[in-house]
Order: C-alpha cells, then structure tokens, then sequence
C-alpha cells in the first residue's frame, strides 16, 4: 500500500514538471515566436488596422498592399539581386580561401602555426566601425568602392577568422588515418581533401556557409558606408531606409522584414540537417 | 586718311605684351558666377536624408523641374539615414574620394561640416544672387561660420500644434492662442469614458525640448554670456504649469512618461488626444489619417505663454561639397531655393518654404495649414545653443522633468536641479 502510493505521488510528481516543462516551452515559444507572428501579421494589415486607438490583432481585411508597394519602390528589387549576389560571393569565397586555409593549419604543423590563429582572431577583436576608413582608402586605391566585389571582399575579410576555426575545428574531427588509407591508395593531397575530408566534414561546412550567409545577408554597416549609388547597395539598406524621421510605415517595414528573412529560411531549409550535424560533430570528439 | 605707321620692333612688343595679357587672363582663377550657370550639364551627385514616401515623392518632382530647367544635367541622388549621415560623410571626405557634389546640411552640422573642409563658402555667389533680397540674414545666421555662409536654405522645420477641430466645436471651444486657454482646452476635451485626453505630451524621448520651450516662454532666460542664467522662480512656474496637465488635470495620456514622437503622434492620429505640440515636419502623416478638408484638424502656431510665444525654427540647407562641379551644383542648390520649388515640396511634405517671395504665393495663402506655418515662422527664433546643451537636456532637463510628472519631485526642486544641471554643464562636468 505505501509502496504504491509512493508511486502514485511519484508519478503525479513527473506530471507536475512535465506541466511545469510545456509551460515554461510554451513562454520560450510565444517570446521566441510572438516578435514573428507579429511582423507576419502586420505585414497584411491595412494600414487602419495598424495604427488604432485599439490594438487590433487580427486584421479585419488581409492585404498584400505592403508587399506590392514594397516592391514597386524603385531600386528594391536591384538591390534584393545585390544583397543575393554579394552574400553568395561570401560563401563562396569564405569556403574556397578558408577550406584550404583550415585544412593547412589542421593537418601541417609548421612555425607561426599558432600565431596564424590569434592573428585571425585579432582582426575579429576589432570594431567594424574603426576599420571603416583603412577599407575604404583601400577599396578606393584599388578601384573597388562602391562595387558589390569590394563589398564581399569585405565580407569575407571579417567572416573569415570564424569560418577558418569553425572548418579547423571539423577537420580535426576526421581522422587522419583515412587521408593516410587514401594516399597509400595513390591520392594526392588535394585528392585525399576533396575526396575523403571535404565529403566526411560536409556537414561542417554546410554550417559555416550558413553562418557567413546570415552574417554577410544581414550586414549594414559597410554596405551603407562602402557604397554611393544606389546600383551597388543591399537589402538592408533598403530596411533602414524605410525608417522615416517623421513618418513610420508599419506595414512596408514589416513587409520588408518577412521578405528579408525569406532566403534566409530557404537556405536553412536546404541546410538543415548538415547544419545540425555540423554542429554536433564540432561539439565533441574523441 | 592718315597712315599709322608700326615698326617691326613696335609690332613684336604689342605682340608680346597681348599674348601675355592673354596668358595671364587665362591663368586667373574666374570669380563664381552667382547667377545659375546657363549651360549646366553631365552628371551632379547629391546626398540628403529624405527618406519618407512624402519627402521621396517631393524629391523626385524636383529633379523633374530641374531637369526641366537644365535638360543636359542629371541628378544622382543618394539617401543616406539620417543618423548615418555624418559618419558616412566623414568617410567620403577624410577618404577623400566618393563625395558628392551637393549635399544636405542640417543647421546643427554646419560647424562639423565646414571643420572638416567637407563644404565650400558660397559668401561671394550669394552676394550677387537675385533671390538673395527674399531671404532675411537671420535664415543664414546658422550656415555662417566666421563671416563666411556655407548654406542656401531649402526649406523650414516650424515649431506648430495641432488642434482636433471636431472637438473643439463639440465643446463650444475656440483655438487656444495663450497657454491659460490651452490648460483650460485640455481639461474641456479629457474625457476619459471616451478615451479622450486634451493634450499629448512628449514626456518621453524628445520631450526635453518642449519644457526648454515652456520656460523660456515663462520668461527665464536659459543661457546669457555664456553663463547659467535660469531663473528659479520662473523655472517653476513652468515646470508647475507644464506638469500640472498631467499630475492635476489629468488631461494627457497616463503613458505619458514614455510617450516619444511616434506614441504622441499615432495618439493624435488615431483620437486619443486633443491638442499635440510638434513642427510642420509631422503634416504630411497627420493628413494621411485626419484628412486635409479642415474638418478634423487644423494647426495654429504655438500659444503664448505668460512673458513670451516661443516657437523654434531650423532651416535646413543645401551646400557644395565638390568644387570640380561647383557652377552645377549651385544651379542645384538655387533650383531648390526657388519659390517654385519649395512650394511643390510643401504641398509634398508639409516642410515650410524659406522663400519669403512663397509666402505671398495663392497657393500658400488659400490654404489654411500653410498660413499658419508662416504665422509661426514670423515669430520664431532660432533655439539657443550653448556648449554642453544636448547632455544638459536628455541627462538633466528630461530625467527631471519625468520624475515631477512621476510625482517623486516637486516642480520647485525640478527647477534647482536643472539650474544646477545647467551651470555642471556649461562647466563641463555634467556626470
């Protein structure tokens, strides 16, 4: 008999915390979620339904007005190439330079080794904002201010110290004993890279490119400060501008923020699972 | 016929001295043209921090008239946020490559500006400009530095208020002219069953200016030869005066606290409050939800208080960045300084031309809003500006003013603390 009520209050004890458990989840998801369901909603809103004595959650009549005026603007849809142009030259170049780079400092042990590492990390040490005048004399000496090319030059200076220690990071996790296997079969180096290490640490790398995607999607200051015309500048430019000094459009600028997010979802959708694995295969070792 | 007769020594000499004459002509540097060039063409840059819909729509109308005028000229416009601007101008400057031609200039930037060397003195152009005479000296008195003047002013930000029309004839009330009306209008209008307050204060972010306002309007002076000058017993009579809408009367939002631009704004916009107190920059959004017939809303220039009517006004300039393409850039800058094309931009975005010549325009006079925007402007002043200012408002006047309408300090005590604020500030030791 106590033994069984023993296990009645303990299991009405797992009910607790697990109520207690869905409840604190659901506040995590309403906080993490509310900000975007929110956006979503006021992006379809008429613009009487958005500014009111009362607040008015859902609206009364769903309109893509926003969306169509959004993209109507001039320039917009130029500078949604720009941004998708530039963010995928980022990737690119971030992946090319740094899987090599990161390969090098896994795999070879040479002098300055170290070094090489804390000097990357240095550069991320730095407020963007104090390289801003270095970059843009040097864009300018070489011709490349105010071009999309100068700005994932940029880009990728800054994203790479984390892309080169996140990719050093999943090399080191593959064994070296399968390069080795590969080379006695007669692979060269970069044959044992591309075809052995770049397909095993895959996940890896799908998560790096989605990290410097987001970083490089997102990123305003130098594309504010890096270009002059607005043939060369990008989305989030675009979001800031919206931002009157005396007037706010809601409903544009909610709008703007569903569409930004777009490519962003479409990518990690693809990305997904190398990305979760990634991220695991990074956490532990051994 | 008398023969000149000319020896060959005479002739090469003449020669000589001509062909030098010519040279120097030549080398001379030609003085700036202050009519617009007539033969204005290529490319000419521009960067300003228009970025509404209003103000874009304004914008692009311009550059159609101009190119109107000057068919062979384009104009590339850049916006750039308006918080940006000065780092980003900076950059294109001190990077010395990518500056525009022209630019923006708000009236507070001018000093940093011409520090800089980012803007070029239009003294000797505007000397000889013939729409000079339609522009009183104090409109250029912030783009002079050293008795030079860096800016042409395109348009006016006026400080106004608008009045909820509707209400007002409901309660058989007439449009406030003195701060005592204004009170008793505020408390006429709150209605709290409706959800009605008279007045929207800016007791939020911003907030600071206005109560700058309502002292000076009380008669304390802020600042004289440089020194603290704030009167404390007038000083609490406006803080009393000011917060007693509020801890009183009951007649603002109970928000107010927190209520910035957009809250005062959308409270008005949307029926909340009676009466909002802000500058002729807010029109074109007030239009858009109270319609323009006169009905629903109408502005009037700020009510006088007990010793003065205090209304600020800030013009905002055009000026050369680029001297390469210096004659293009002034046909810019007085293309927007034209009668014609400031009264386009107001009918865009409600933004007050400086033209005086606008003034007397039909399409000004017939219109009650724009009236009253010129009745405020001819009243108006400059805000005064000491060393220390903008920390003494938003770390003192603001924080002070919150906590009497909080009712954690008593008008008196607020006014001893921004006197002392004050004098720390000058001092440059405000904390």
């Amino acid at each position: 008999m106590a033994f069984q009520n023993f296990r009645n209050s303990q299991k009405s004890m797992r009910r607790l915390y697990d109520a207690i458990a869905y409840v604190i989840v659901a506040c995590m998801l309403v906080f993490a979620l509310g900000p975007l369901v929110w956006t979503a909603l006021t992006s379809i809103k008429p613009e009487s339904d958005i500014v009111t004595n009362e607040m008015q959650y859902i609206p009364t009549h769903p309109t893509t007005e926003h969306y169509v005026k959004l993209w109507n603007r001039s320039g917009v849809t130029t500078m949604f190439r720009n941004s998708a142009f530039t963010t995928t030259l980022t990737v690119v170049l971030c992946l090319l330079v740094g899987t090599f780079a990161a390969y090098s400092i896994s795999r070879y042990r040479f002098r300055g080794r170290g070094g090489i590492l804390t000097f990357y990390l240095t550069i991320r040490m730095f407020p963007a904002v104090l390289m801003l005048l270095p970059l843009y004399i040097m864009l300018r000496n070489i011709g490349l201010l105010d071009s999309l090319l100068g700005l994932a030059l940029t880009y990728t200076t800054f994203s790479m110290p984390v892309s080169l220690l996140m990719l050093k990071g999943f090399f080191d996790a593959v064994p070296a004993d399968l390069e080795d296997a590969a080379r006695i079969d007669g692979c060269t180096r970069l044959g044992a890279l591309f075809r052995v290490v770049m397909p095993l640490a895959r996940s890896g790398i799908a998560a790096t490119a989605v990290l410097i995607a987001v970083g490089a999607w997102n990123e305003f200051l130098f594309a504010l400060m890096l270009t002059n015309s607005e043939s060369s500048r990008t989305w989030p430019v675009v979001l800031q501008l919206m931002v009157g000094e005396f007037q706010l459009p809601w409903g544009l600028i909610a709008a703007g923020g569903m569409i930004s997010i777009v490519p962003i979802i479409i990518f990690f959708a693809f990305a997904q699972k190398a990305l979760v694995r990634g991220l695991m295969v990074g956490a532990v070792k051994g | 016929m008398r023969k000149i007769a000319i020896t060959r020594r005479q002739f090469i000499k003449g020669t000589a001295l001509a062909g030098a004459s010519a040279a120097l002509a030549a080398c001379a540097t030609p003085a700036p043209t202050a009519a617009p060039a007539k033969k204005v063409s290529g490319k000419l840059t521009y960067w300003h921090h228009y970025t509404s819909e209003s103000e874009m729509a304004g914008l692009a109308e311009g550059e159609k008239m101009f190119k109107a005028k000057y068919p062979d000229a384009t104009v590339e416009s850049l916006t750039v946020p308006n918080a940006d601007f000065m780092a980003k101008f900076t950059l294109a400057v001190q990077g010395g490559s990518g500056k525009p031609d022209t630019t923006m200039i708000s009236a507070d930037r001018v000093p940093d500006m011409v520090g800089m060397g980012g803007i070029q003195d239009l003294t000797e152009r505007l000397k000889s400009w013939d729409q000079r005479k339609n522009y009183p000296d104090k409109y250029f008195d912030a783009a002079t530095i050293n008795g030079k003047i860096y800016g042409v002013p395109s348009f006016m930000f006026v400080d106004w208020m608008y009045y909820r029309k509707d209400w007002f004839d409901e309660k058989g009330l007439k449009a406030p002219t003195t701060f005592d009306e204004m009170f008793d209008a505020a408390v006429k209008l709150t209605d709290p069953a409706k959800g009605r307050f008279g007045f929207g204060m800016r007791g939020g972010a911003g907030g600071q200016g206005l109560v700058v306002q309502v002292i000076r309007a009380f008669g304390s002076p802020i600042v004289q030869d440089g020194k603290a000058a704030l009167d404390i017993a007038k000083t609490t009579e406006a803080l009393k005066w000011y917060t007693e809408l509020h801890t009183k009367a009951k007649a603002v939002p109970p928000s107010v606290t927190n209520d910035s631009f957009r809250q005062i704004l959308e409270a008005f916009q949307t029926g909340k409050t009676g009466m909002l107190w802000h500058h002729t920059g807010s029109l074109a959004d007030v239009v858009q939800f109270l319609g323009k017939d006169g009905t629903k809303f109408l502005s009037l220039p700020r009510p006088k208080g007990p010793a003065a009517q205090i209304a600020d006004w800030s013009p905002s300039y055009n000026g050369i960045v680029d001297k390469k393409n210096e004659d293009a850039g002034w046909a810019w800058l007085t293309h927007w300084a034209d009668k014609d094309t400031q009264i386009m931009l107001m009918e865009k975005t409600g933004y007050v031309p400086s033209n005086q010549e606008a003034a007397k325009d039909e399409r000004i006079t017939k219109n009650p809003y724009y009236t009253a925007a010129f009745k405020a402007l001819e009243s108006g002043t400059i805000a005064p500006q000491f060393p220390g200012q903008p920390g003494w408002q938003s770390s003192v006047v603001l924080p002070t003013f919150q906590r009497i309408l909080l009712g954690e300090l008593t008008p008196a005590a607020g006014a001893t603390a921004l006197a002392k604020g004050l004098e720390d500030a000058i001092a440059g030791k405000l904390k």
